[in-house]
């Protein structure tokens, strides 16, 4: 099924930019974990190195098969992805106070929420695509509402605030894309979003008038520290050891670098453990310091090179199946790569998710590869165009 | 396809949205990184790079020639890092030892050691065995550093000048403030990796930056020409000044200057302080009157009315001037020091007479925008710019208000305030031959490998008056010694010029009666005159010439002989007129006098009756601190040697004299009725 005709059309840019990104992935870590395990320097980068190397092998399957063949499966892999994150809440690990994982052996487990985000988006594009055109009255959002908040309540179960905002986002990017009414959907949104914003002033405030009185502190089903990581971005001189604490440190780490950066192994915030999770959510941070402002101007140019690829891979899509499936893959990794960055340059929530492609993470590097490889699916069968 | 094309619309606005947010992180991050860079750097170094200070020794100061008057002597600072304290768990224990150690109470250790803080310092300034005993205990979190520690190994000398610095070697006051960063040099580090939990890693590397030396200021000021002053100063402070008859001023300057370079050859203010513990000392002591206070200056002034009428031609030396006793301005008398007047002599004699007619005479002829030309030009109500803070500038009468009478006041030095420094600095400009100097204290910098790193740049300021003028009038002025009023100041051999002066002083606006300062200006050698000596002494019931004077005399007779200017052979050995009290009487046979300063008693007494002279001896004590006449001098033979006995360097004295009358106060009491500067509407 796959000749020199279509193999021709594989987006070579596309591919450079995201090996582009890997090797960079790989430096980055050489000098951003290698204080985490001190006897083994090098550990994170050689598995790191593992993940890339097994993540491409699935890539390249994703890639030979045809995509449309994924849509005869599309509820058994929706019951598949269902299962896993109930595997979580039943046999999952514990770390940091969440349950995140599914322990295979005694040093290896997976974190099945990175690869739901991916399962959902092949799901959900079907789900989409069987309702064209019937996205226009308010009660029509309600089942590709309820497709989505199943999967996305377990995840915020976990606790993971993060990844069920990605869900969020897959959700939104698609539903648009699908054709949803934009003046109902949106108002829907920022309805929505206004609830969320007055919920989230009237549960941290404290001297309301009387009338209001009854609503003050009013309770949230998010844990304390959550809701106050949501805030805290706005003024994290406010409590510096405590939520604020990583949101400064980062801010020090990025000003440090100045334009021109420290160097590679020179930068003391990340060298000197004073940044959390410096080898994961908070990579960017490292790279900012040691590579200045030309540093992270140059990885947000390639970003925005590798958006601008996925985006016109899902506009060039031959059906609509394919043109969900590659906004959803845009989409998350859209709201991966600002979320992040923003999260590290203090103008953002810490909602702790990571930096596609660059953060240490053996399934957040599968679940990426995967979506990689059903994109180059979706770019090599795309429609011709006539001349 | 339509809806494929709606499609690919939406995805192109989504693909615009996302572009406007990346242009936002862009923008960010230029804040972050460019904008904020670093100020966040520095504080994220604040915060976690401990590197524990070694503090720079600080920069000497020495004088002209090398000798130490400000140094760092090495000390020792013991500190803790709190997290490793608290971590070892041994916080009481610690806190005891070092309490035995440091003498200090336990629970303000404690304290201290498990602060909330990165670095703490326990104890500064400790003992080199201190500091060992507490290394060798190896107690976890707490270390010891090099530090430095100001000392002033000639305690008061030049201590206005110095000036000291504080306990975190940072200058406070004089030199030491002013040349702060010159001296201050870089602090050095021991760098000691501290991870986020406060704790030094193990494997971190300790990395040692050396602390960068700080320069050297050589002043201008000679030790032992400031210890000349100051030994002269000490002597009217302690009720032993020449004439003072046991009392004790309120204060006294004595300033010392090359007139050719500007440079300060010695500053001394008394009363004064020690600035190895200057805390100890009353505030008041540490004003630098010599800068900081004006005065009236009197009669010294009088160089300063000679120089502009000679300038200008106004009179000339040897044309005859009638002095009646008293000059007639707007109507009012100001009477001539001299009752009955001077009667008729030349202009020369009107200097050596120090006659307020002639000089009023002088100050009318010039005119008042003459007289104030060359108030400006010599420096007067302007700040000499002198490397000292809280210089004062002084008050010069108003010139729009001033009438006839103001200006004859002024020309006899009245009326006006002026500073020590600048009339000092205008009287070495008659001097040097016309050009006025910036007065300077800071001879070069040197660089701790000792390279020069700032030279001595003489600085002049402006030309006042000719050559030529300025020749004539250290003729004159060297006969005002010689012949007339500053015969206290005459050294046989030298060629000494000079002036003296009185004024009253001001309170309430009121001339206080009975209470002056005195002072005297003087140069020598005359003709090429290499000092400047003024000496101002503050709160005295006597009249300039008899107690400002001696003290000059003998600071220039030191200080000549010291830096080996030879007595003069045309020099005069005695006085044109003899003065009261002590005669010289003409040289029939001449002969040398041995020096025996330094002898013991015994040995001087055998060589000076070997020589042929009579000896006295005044004081008690092993040893000759002075003798008169001084070595070397040319005497009648077989005359008498004055010794002076004691333990310790003593000064030159002279027998008591009393001059009758003065007359800048005969001038200040011819006038009645005038309403002195300081309360006059000039200022306001």
């Amino acid at each position: 099924m796959l000749d020199k005709r279509t193999l021709r059309n594989i987006d070579f840019l596309l591919v450079f930019i995201i090996f582009l990104l890997l090797g960079a992935s790989l430096l980055i870590l050489s000098t951003a974990s290698i204080n985490v395990i001190k006897s083994e320097p090098y550990h994170y980068v050689i598995l790191q190195g593992v993940w890339i190397g097994s993540g491409l092998v699935l890539a390249l399957f994703m890639a030979i098969i045809d995509y449309q063949k994924w849509r005869r499966l599309s509820w058994w892999i929706y019951a598949f992805n269902l299962g896993l994150l109930l595997a979580v809440i039943l046999v999952g690990a514990e770390a940091k106070g969440a349950t995140r994982w599914i322990p295979i052996t005694s040093s290896f487990a997976i974190q099945p929420s990175e690869f739901a985000k991916v399962f959902i988006i092949i799901t959900f594009a079907d789900f989409l695509a069987r309702r064209e055109g019937k996205l226009n009255r308010f009660r029509d959002f309600i089942p590709p509402f309820l497709y989505v908040a199943v999967p996305m309540a377990l995840i915020f179960k976990q606790p993971d605030l993060g990844t069920s905002l990605v869900f969020a986002a897959i959700f939104i990017g698609m539903m648009f894309i699908a054709g949803a009414n934009p003046w109902k959907f949106g108002g829907l949104l920022l309805g929505g979003a206004l609830l969320l914003g007055i919920a989230l002033w009237l549960h941290f405030s404290t001297n309301l008038p009387g009338w209001l009185k009854f609503a003050q502190g009013l309770p949230l089903p998010l844990q304390d520290y959550q809701l106050k990581r949501l805030v805290i971005f706005m003024d994290p001189m406010s409590d510096t050891s405590g939520e604020g604490y990583h949101i400064i440190q980062s801010l020090w780490a990025i000003g440090s670098g100045g334009l021109w950066g420290k160097g590679y192994r020179s930068g003391t915030q990340g060298q000197l453990n004073f940044l959390p999770e410096h080898h994961t959510d908070f990579i960017f941070s490292v790279f900012g310091e040691e590579f200045g402002f030309i540093g992270t101007v140059t990885l947000l140019f390639l970003f925005c090179i590798f958006i601008l690829r996925v985006i016109s891979i899902a506009m060039k899509s031959r059906d609509l199946y394919g043109m969900l499936v590659a906004s959803g893959i845009a989409s998350m990794f859209t709201f991966h790569i600002l979320v992040n960055v923003g999260m590290t340059s203090g103008i953002m929530p810490v909602t702790g998710i990571p930096l596609p492609l660059i953060s240490y993470g053996g399934s957040t590097m599968w679940a990426n590869m995967i979506a990689l490889g059903l994109l180059l699916s979706i770019n090599i069968r795309r429609e011709r165009l006539m001349f | 396809m339509s809806p494929f094309v709606l499609m690919r619309k939406r995805i192109a606005f989504l693909f615009f949205c996302v572009s406007a947010f990346l242009l936002v992180l862009i923008v960010r991050l230029a804040v972050v990184q460019l904008g904020q860079g670093p100020f966040l750097s520095d504080i994220a170094d604040d915060y976690h790079f401990r590197g524990v200070p070694v503090a720079p020794k600080r920069g000497n100061i020495e004088d002209r020639n090398g000798s130490m008057l400000a140094m760092s002597v090495s000390s020792e600072t013991v500190y803790a890092v709190p997290a490793e304290v608290r971590q070892s768990g041994r916080t009481r224990e610690i806190a005891d030892t070092l309490a035995q150690i440091l003498n200090k109470p336990a629970a303000d250790i404690e304290q201290r050691i498990t602060k909330r803080s990165a670095l703490e310092y326990v104890q500064k300034r400790v003992t080199p065995e201190v500091a060992a005993q507490v290394r060798a205990l190896k107690l976890p979190g707490i270390g010891t550093t090099e530090d430095s520690q100001r000392y002033y190994p000639n305690g008061s000398l030049a201590a206005h000048i110095i000036g000291f610095a504080g306990i975190d070697n940072q200058g406070l006051e004089g030199i030491e403030l002013t040349r702060d960063e010159a001296m201050r040099g870089t602090p050095g580090s021991i760098l000691r990796e501290f991870g986020a939990n406060g704790i030094q890693l193990p494997e971190a590397e300790q990395l040692y930056l050396a602390p960068k030396q700080g320069n050297t200021v050589r002043l201008t000021i000679d030790k032992n020409i400031q210890a000349f002053a100051e030994r002269e100063l000490q002597k009217i402070m302690t009720g032993q000044g020449t004439n003072m008859n046991g009392q004790i001023p309120k204060s006294a300057s004595i300033l010392v200057m090359d007139p050719n370079t500007g440079e300060m050859l010695a500053l001394a203010t008394l009363p004064t302080f020690d600035p190895n513990n200057y805390q100890e000392f009353d505030m008041s002591t540490r004003r630098n009157i010599a800068i900081q206070n004006g005065y009236e200056p009197g009669s010294t002034f009088k160089i300063i009315t000679l120089a502009a009428a000679l300038e200008e031609k106004k009179i000339r030396p040897e044309e005859h001037f009638f002095d009646r006793g008293f000059y007639t301005v707007l109507g009012k008398n100001v009477r001539c020091w001299k009752a009955g007047g001077h009667g008729d002599q030349s202009f020369i004699q009107v200097a050596e007479n120090s006659c307020n007619p002639g000089f009023i005479e002088m100050g009318q002829r010039l005119g008042m925008d003459k007289f104030y030309k060359y108030l400006k030009d010599f420096g007067f109500g302007q700040k000499t710019g002198i490397e000292m803070s809280g210089e004062a500038v002084g008050i010069l009468a108003n010139k729009k208000r001033a009438t006839a009478l103001d200006l004859a006041t002024m020309s006899i030095g009245q009326t006006n305030n002026v500073t020590a420094i600048q009339l000092l600095t205008a009287v070495a400009a008659v001097a040097n031959g016309g050009t006025l100097m910036k007065p300077q204290l800071v001879k070069e910098i040197v660089s701790p490998s000792g390279d020069v790193v700032v030279p001595f740049k003489k600085e002049e300021v402006r030309r006042v008056i000719s050559e030529s003028t300025s020749k004539l009038e250290r003729e004159i002025l060297e006969s005002v010694v010689t012949n007339g009023t500053g015969r206290r100041a005459f050294l046989p051999g030298y060629r000494v010029a000079g002036k003296t002066g009185t004024a009253q002083k001001v309170a309430n606006g009121q001339y206080v009666q009975g209470e002056y300062i005195a002072s005297f200006v003087g140069f020598a050698p005359a003709d090429n005159p290499r000092l400047v000596v003024l000496s101002v002494i503050d709160g005295v019931p006597f009249y300039g010439g008899a107690v400002a004077a001696p003290p000059v005399q003998a600071v220039l007779l030191d200080s000549l002989k010291y830096l080996g200017v030879k007595p003069q052979a045309g020099a005069p050995l005695t006085p044109g007129k003899p003065m009261p009290g002590l005669e010289f009487p003409p040289v029939k046979k001449a002969a040398t006098v041995p020096s025996v300063l330094g002898l013991p008693v015994a040995e001087a007494q055998q060589a000076l009756t070997k020589a042929g002279f009579k000896v006295l001896t005044e004081g008690e004590g092993g040893y000759i601190l002075d003798q008169i006449p001084r070595g070397e001098a040319t005497v009648e033979e077989g005359s008498s040697v004055l010794l002076y006995l004691g333990q310790e360097a003593g000064a030159p004295a002279m027998a008591n004299w009393w001059e009758e009358e003065d007359e800048d106060i005969e001038a200040i009491l011819s006038m009645p009725g005038r309403v002195p500067i300081e309360s006059s509407p000039l200022g306001q």
